[in-house]
């Protein structure tokens, strides 16, 4: 049944189109009044990739037209490649799938095994495009609380526990490794074990992404158990990389950088840096459309979606704050241009780079 | 002072405003979701996310907290009744739970079960109220080593889980944790084990299938053998009054037992079930009926299961870090509603906090009290019989592991494991001690690695509790090995055994021929990724050595010799056919499966299976299939599941649910 309803939407959906591409003037009527549309979340229940999917996914549902039910699906596994792939293969251009991208479905294709890969992120079509802050801090106990008495521990490993090999992970670790700290890591440290080791001062550095950083360390820095030591940065109008609106006192990784060096960071670690920042932090998480999905339904959902999350009464509530923070959503164009940067940032030779920096710092392949 | 006007106020408010009865919704859902099989937690939330969205924070809140609380009440009952764990926490309440029922004592069981886990669930929200602004400490004490500790804790257990064999004992936990090391290494990420390379088993292989896999199939196997009910003797009467009174004989054993679940469930390791298991046969004078259907086997486990969720709040609220998988899910649900647990909100909204601990005992009443209410009647379906039962049961079984990840590597995961299974049975390797490997083997992998990432030597034997906890661990090793009395889980060998050794041989053979392919798989593998595959498969490799000389000597005196299927024609089990018969009616219906798709292979299952064994009526059999396929259409729709579609899917196109 579902799925002949489905079979008959698209034939309904290519009729339209035909149609108004005959007509010009005619705009199609794109309506989900009864339907039940899929979201595709590549992670488990529960996390923040999985919160984050639903919250978009309920606002959505309000503002599409015919206000259809948005059901989440989780396909776990292969860090993100099975529900890409599946995605990919099962995702028709009628607006009835979506998925909820996580910046690992644009290192897989740049990193991952190929015989794995079965799809191109960059040919799908954003819809609504969420940044992600990140921020490193220290804490009093381990004496880590300052990048002064980082640089001045010298060849006193500090220790942090990173969720992944391959993400923001990457980028803390070339941070520090770009500002001279020398870092031993522990891969594969679930965020509230990291946390947890952190707060007992068994890893000596920590990071958060900015949301679960007002959660769980707001009050400790407070109380002055833990400082802060440097954001990402977010891009801003002028595509420069500069403080993350949501943490305005805490200076950026290129500030720091300029602190420490005296100079603005350039060269092959700068620029590995700057495509994962686009891939990780600009491009955190994405709604998608699949590719080929026609541009009305494309202009329907994009502003659906910029309806649903500057709702004025959504952005106050603490749901918002909590799940999308304070860093400006981007919709439709600015989507599209963000997902570019993406697409671009990051290539061969720094893919390449970041293989052998990697396995020489660490040991470790990514 | 105000703290104790907070927990009067928000329980009164409970009580007296309308919240009570999203509360008691909540639990009518996930005694309903604990109950189905193969559904828990994570399909509970999922159902009443859509909900509680846009609705009243505090109904919300109260409507998530009465499910989280009472879905692990709820899943004992595929457990107990036919040795299916529900879920990965009643994984225990089997041993002994699963031969009660066989013993007719099913409603016995079920009421102590439920009785415990209301008692363990009421003792973990006390303990929530009572130390939750002074139990950051105590999280914060328990670092790495103290966590790897108590792993190690969990792993001494297979010492009394062994059954007459150590020795077996000891391989079948090593060869758990070869099959735990199969995905991707903590140390760098590289996959482990991946027998051929799809990506299926990049993250491992799901516990839900194992567990599945090693515990009810050859448990269904056998079953279907009999060709009987699953009770062998007739239905206790007034087993429910018996249940409660066992509880109350055993009452500070069910509060050890909760009190073990609380702190198993705030640190993230896993197995309270176990341990509570191992706690209660470690604590018992006479340990001779464990394994054969002891109620304090139920009591402990179930006690300790409730009180994990329980426990399993205290980081969620204290630190905002949820404690394990179903925590996790709640937290994701109370942000979505607008609450942000963690210290902020411990420190400036205690009324959310009490109000969510309140829900979780109140729950628990609840939850128990309607599973109690249904016991009786459950319990009725173990006389049905068997023939009648098992397709349904394999249904389950099948959808259970599909659930995992929904991959066509969950059936094949659990027949592929089954069949190990079958044989762990018959030559008498404990069963429950490859679940502690396979379980443990993750835990204690990362936690080694990240001591080692941040301790020295030094640094890491001045923690005062790491000694206390070796302490526990070196006691409870030497009750385990020096008492006479073990857990028999896996029956009875028969007298044949030491003079045909072969099957015991090959089946050994082929054990030490995977531990060698563990080995040589991880050669290329960074340091730290192997070290602790290789150790382990070493060790196994040396203890399968002695076995093999042991079984080579053929000397009848050795508990080694263990063979469960010779002579199964004579013996008292009653069966009527090999061990093999019906595996081969379960790869058919696999097989089917991948040419016609899940629903369809079920419904010719049903046809063939009821009309060759049962002889029952078209009917009946069109009835059944029709009830079975009807309720799985429904989970489909409801839950967004698709069932693995075959062959002919491919070519002809068929409406939902048996086309895609």
């Amino acid at each position: 049944m579902h799925d002949f309803v489905k079979r008959l939407t698209s034939y309904a959906a290519t009729a339209a189109l035909l149609l108004s591409a005959a007509t010009a003037t005619l705009a199609a009527d794109v309506d989900f009044a009864g339907k039940r549309i899929e979201i595709i979340i590549s992670s488990a229940e529960g996390g923040g990739a999985d919160t984050y999917a639903r919250f978009v996914a309920a606002a959505l549902e309000k503002e599409l037209p015919g206000k259809p039910t948005i059901l989440a699906r989780n396909m776990t596994g292969g860090g993100g490649l099975i529900s890409a792939n599946w995605f990919e293969a099962n995702a028709k251009p009628d607006g009835l799938i979506i998925y909820s991208a996580a910046s690992s479905s644009k290192l897989s294709p740049l990193f991952g095994d190929p015989g794995n890969v079965h799809f191109n992120p960059n040919a799908w079509i954003p819809v609504v495009t969420s940044p992600n802050g990140y921020v490193v801090e220290g804490s009093r106990i381990a004496g880590s609380d300052s990048i002064k008495a980082l640089l001045a521990a010298g060849d006193k490993p500090q220790t942090i526990g990173l969720a992944s090999v391959l993400g923001a992970s990457t980028m803390v670790l070339l941070a520090f490794d770009m500002l001279g700290v020398n870092i031993k890591p522990a891969f594969n440290v679930p965020g509230g074990d990291a946390q947890l080791s952190f707060e007992r001062g068994e890893f000596t550095l920590n990071s958060d992404s900015a949301g679960s950083f007002f959660r769980l360390n707001g009050k400790n820095v407070e109380d002055g158990k833990v400082a802060p030591l440097f954001s990402f940065g977010t891009r801003g109008k002028n595509g420069m990389i500069g403080r993350d609106p949501s943490l305005p006192d805490v200076p950026s990784f290129p500030e720091v950088y300029k602190e420490v060096h005296g100079k603005d960071p350039s060269g092959p670690a700068w620029d590995a840096w700057v495509g994962l920042f686009d891939i990780i932090s600009t491009n955190s998480k994405t709604i998608m459309l699949p590719t080929g999905t026609p541009d009305d339904v494309v202009q329907v959902y994009r502003a659906a979606a910029e309806r649903a999350l500057t709702n004025p009464e959504l952005v106050k509530s603490e749901q918002y704050k909590n799940i999308l923070g304070e860093t400006p959503q981007l919709f439709g164009e600015a989507a599209k241009q963000g997902a570019d940067l993406a697409a671009k940032g990051l290539n061969q030779d720094s893919v390449k780079w970041l293989r052998e920096w990697h396995k020489t710092k660490f040991q470790v392949a990514i | 002072m105000e703290v104790i006007s907070i927990i009067g106020s928000t329980f009164i408010n409970l009580l007296t405003t309308d919240t009570l009865l999203f509360l008691i919704l909540g639990v009518l859902v996930g005694t309903v979701i604990g109950i189905l099989p193969a559904l828990g937690t994570t399909a509970g939330m999922a159902l009443l996310v859509p909900f509680v969205y846009g609705m009243e924070p505090y109904h919300a809140l109260a409507m998530m907290t009465g499910l989280l609380a009472v879905v692990s009440t709820g899943d004992t009952v595929t457990s107990i009744l036919m040795g299916i764990p529900g879920a990965a926490s009643s994984q225990a309440t089997i041993v002994d739970g699963f031969p009660m029922a066989k013993k007719g004592e099913a409603g016995r069981a079920l009421s102590a079960a439920y009785f415990s886990s209301m008692i363990g669930g009421v003792f973990g929200a006390f303990i929530l109220t009572a130390f939750l602004l002074v139990a950051r400490p105590v999280v914060l004490a328990f670092g790495m080593g103290e966590q790897l500790m108590l792993a190690l804790l969990g792993l001494s257990l297979v010492s009394i889980l062994s059954g007459n064999s150590l020795l077996k004992g000891l391989i079948a936990c090593g060869l758990g944790m070869t099959f735990g090391m199969v995905g991707s290494a903590p140390a760098s990420g590289e996959f482990r084990m991946q027998f051929g390379g799809s990506t299926y088993l990049t993250d491992g292989l799901p516990l839900g299938v194992v567990a599945l896999a090693i515990f009810a199939f050859p448990e269904i196997i056998n079953l279907l053998r009999r060709g009987s009910s699953i009770t062998e003797q007739p239905i206790v009467k007034g087993g429910w009054a018996q249940g409660v009174r066992d509880v109350m004989d055993n009452f500070w054993l069910t509060i050890r037992c909760s009190a073990i679940g609380c702190l198993i469930g705030a640190l993230p390791i896993g197995g309270s079930g176990w341990l509570a298991y191992g706690h209660t046969v470690q604590s018992s004078k006479d340990k001779s009926q464990f394994g054969k259907g002891d109620v304090r086997g139920v009591i402990g486990p179930e006690a300790a299961n409730n009180a994990d969720t329980g426990g399993s709040l205290i980081p969620t609220l204290i630190f905002g870090i949820p404690g394990g998988g179903s925590a996790a899910i709640f937290l994701g649900g109370l942000l979505l509603i607008g609450f942000t647990p963690g210290p902020r909100m411990l420190a400036e909204n205690l009324d959310v906090t009490y109000t969510i601990i309140w829900c979780v005992a109140i729950a628990n009443i609840f939850g128990a009290g309607i599973c109690f209410l249904l016991s009786g009647h459950i319990a009725k379906l173990t006389a049905i019989p068997f023939s009648y039962l098992a397709p349904f049961m394999l249904t389950i079984i099948m959808f259970g592991a599909y659930n995992s990840t929904r991959d066509w590597g969950d059936l094949i995961a659990l027949f592929s494991l089954g069949v190990i299974a079958i044989y762990l049975k018959r030559f008498g390797y404990s069963r429950p001690a490859f679940l502690i490997g396979f379980v443990l083997q993750n835990v204690v992998e990362s936690l080694l690695y990240r001591i080692l990432q941040v301790y020295s030597l030094e640094s890491f034997f001045s923690r005062p509790i790491i000694w206390v906890l070796i302490g526990i661990v070196v006691f409870s090793l030497v009750i385990g090995l020096r008492s006479k009395t073990k857990v028999e889980t896996e029956g009875m060998a028969h007298e044949a055994s030491a003079t045909q050794i072969m099957p015991q041989v090959a089946f050994l053979a082929l054990i030490m021929g995977f531990l060698v392919y563990s080995v040589v798989d991880v050669q290329n593998l960074v340091f730290l990724a192997k070290v602790l595959p290789i150790a382990t498969s070493v060790m196994a490799l040396t203890l399968c050595t002695l076995g093999m000389v042991i079984l080579l000597r053929r000397n009848p005196q050795s508990a080694f010799f263990h063979d469960g299927e010779l002579g199964w024609k004579e013996s008292d089990e009653g069966y009527e056919a090999s061990p093999f018969h019906y595996v081969w009616w379960m790869m058919g219906f696999l097989l089917a499966t991948y040419l016609v798709g899940f629903l369809i292979a079920i419904a010719l299952f049903y046809f063939a299976f009821m009309r060759i064994k049962a002889k029952a009526a078209w009917w009946s059999i069109a009835l059944m299939a029709g009830c079975t396929l009807l309720v799985l259409s429904i989970i489909s729709y409801v839950f967004l599941v698709d069932f693995p579609t075959g062959i002919l899917q491919d070519f002809v196109w068929m409406p939902w649910p048996f086309g895609r």
